[in-house]
């Protein structure tokens, strides 16, 4: 099932139900990929299957300017408990390189970066090159913003590239052809479908008080909760009609 | 009973793993963490069981002092001798003697009994050198050892012989190295690691795995069918070879 086909049909099922609904398509396509990133995640915790997994070969390992070294991620992945959106990092020993001999390929490990002094406590978790490590910092480094997988154990060998497999998110600004299929099972369209519907019904549906009419004449309904604080009901008129 | 077959640790990880639900390792222990927990069921396992011998030859030292070798315990034989330390010809058996400590370098020593009769005079004590001597003479030279503060120390007569030989038990593999296993043990390794994962997982979500602990720590544990108490009896129990040959000697030892 391609973006075009499952957009379009979800705009023509908008305009049906809302006639002065102005969804643009980009705004559908975008809302059907961050829908699409929830069921990815939630089919993966429910299946643990690969099929949203992706290798990259030969992403070289660099080094910051504190001396460690890490790579930077080639796309977003899912953040899952114990860092199980990475499936696998490895490197070969002999070469120091992702390519070489079956038998020598090590595999990096994931741990947390809290636990990362944990590992130096015992002689058979300490990191090496042949019981390497990575960690995650997804966030910032020294205020700049990276997204990336730090390595540990191999402090002291020339590793440069490493191959990594990593179960993958969506991103919205590297969709280049709409014709392309969306990466979710058949049977998840119509979750995909009813979700992005809801998504826009509830949109749609908004009540009008919590919306920014940009008139600041117009008189506070003090029936809406969040106005009450500073607009109480007015207990007067209320007296008045009971005693009529 | 002996045998020379041992399972790798690879061996042991891929059932180990596949058992608890973690062959990915990503359940918030790493590899090294189960490597580290075989290598504790073969330590337990050795100290209870004295299986694991190796013998150490050294050169004996002007100062009469051996540190005892890392990983092990429970010295078994000791023996001085002449020759080589591939060929050793005449051999001498060291004996213990208690309260013997020589800790500084030297020959001079502290005993409760000291055989060189220095002692006579103390009135509680008896003059070892009366047993020094019989109605020839002199008895002989005497060689003892102690081990006091990791250190094994000599009687400087032992300096008659150049080379020394220890035999200890081990404590299963050094902390660091990859263990290996033997196959009679391999059921209880596999519990005791099973058994020591549950656990730690018990602070994680008590309510999943206290019954999964509680099932493994049957299976490693139980007095009859335990998989600990079946390893420690089939490592104690003699080869048939030298059961049989027990027997003969026992049975013919009155009737020759």
């Amino acid at each position: 099932m391609t973006y075009r086909y499952v957009v379009y049909d979800l705009q023509k099922n908008f305009n049906a139900s809302f006639d002065d609904a102005d969804f643009t398509f980009n705004q559908i396509l975008y809302w059907v990929m961050v829908v699409a990133n929830r069921l990815r995640v939630q089919q993966t915790m429910a299946t643990n299957s690969d099929l949203f997994t992706s290798t990259f070969d030969d992403v070289p390992v660099l080094t910051d300017t504190k001396g460690r070294k890490y790579i930077d991620l080639p796309v977003q992945i899912m953040d899952l408990p114990n860092n199980a959106g990475v499936v696998y990092i490895t490197y070969n020993e002999e070469t120091c390189n992702c390519a070489g001999p079956a038998f020598a390929q090590v595999w990096f490990q994931g741990v947390n970066l809290g636990s990362v002094q944990h590992l130096y406590l015992d002689e058979y978790t300490k990191p090496s090159s042949t019981n390497p490590y990575f960690y995650r910092v997804g966030h910032k480094v020294d205020g700049s913003g990276v997204n990336r997988l730090y390595l540990l154990g191999v402090e002291c060998i020339p590793v440069k590239t490493v191959e990594i497999a990593v179960k993958s998110s969506l991103d919205p600004k590297k969709l280049c052809d709409i014709d392309e299929e969306i990466p979710l099972p058949d049977e998840m369209i119509q979750d995909l479908v009813m979700q992005v519907l809801q998504l826009g019904r509830f949109i749609m549906l908004m009540p009008k008080e919590v919306t920014n009419e940009g008139e600041d004449e117009s008189e506070l309904n003090t029936q809406m909760y969040a106005n009450r604080a500073i607009n109480p009901p007015q207990a007067a008129p209320i007296q008045q009609q009971q005693s009529e | 009973m002996n045998a020379n077959d041992f399972v790798d640790v690879e061996h042991l990880l891929a059932e180990i793993t596949s058992t608890v639900n973690d062959t990915d390792y990503k359940k918030g222990f790493p590899k090294g963490w189960y490597i580290s927990r075989i290598q504790d069921a073969l330590q337990e396992l050795s100290i209870d069981t004295f299986w694991l011998t190796a013998i150490f030859d050294y050169e004996i030292p002007e100062n009469f002092q051996i540190p005892i070798p890392e990983n092990t315990f429970n010295l078994r034989e000791i023996y001085a001798y002449q020759g080589s330390l591939c060929n050793p010809v005449k051999t001498q058996v060291v004996y213990w003697k208690r309260l013997f400590d020589n800790r500084y370098d030297g020959q001079g020593y502290t005993a409760r009994v000291k055989d060189d009769g220095s002692n006579g005079a103390d009135i509680f004590q008896p003059n070892q050198r009366t047993y020094t001597r019989n109605l020839q003479g002199y008895y002989g030279p005497k060689y003892y050892y102690n081990i006091e503060e990791g250190l094994l120390m000599l009687s400087k007569d032992c300096q008659a012989f150049p080379y020394i030989r220890l035999k200890f038990n081990m404590m299963g593999s050094s902390i660091g190295d990859k263990p290996v296993v033997p196959r009679f043990f391999e059921r209880a390794v596999v519990d005791y690691v099973k058994t020591k994962f549950y656990d730690a997982m018990k602070s994680r979500d008590p309510r999943m795995y206290r019954p999964l602990w509680v099932d493994a720590k049957g299976d490693l544990e139980d007095l009859t069918h335990g998989s600990w108490n079946k390893a420690k009896k089939r490592i104690k129990t003699m080869d048939t070879s030298a059961k049989s040959s027990m027997e003969e000697y026992i049975s013919s030892m009155y009737h020759k």
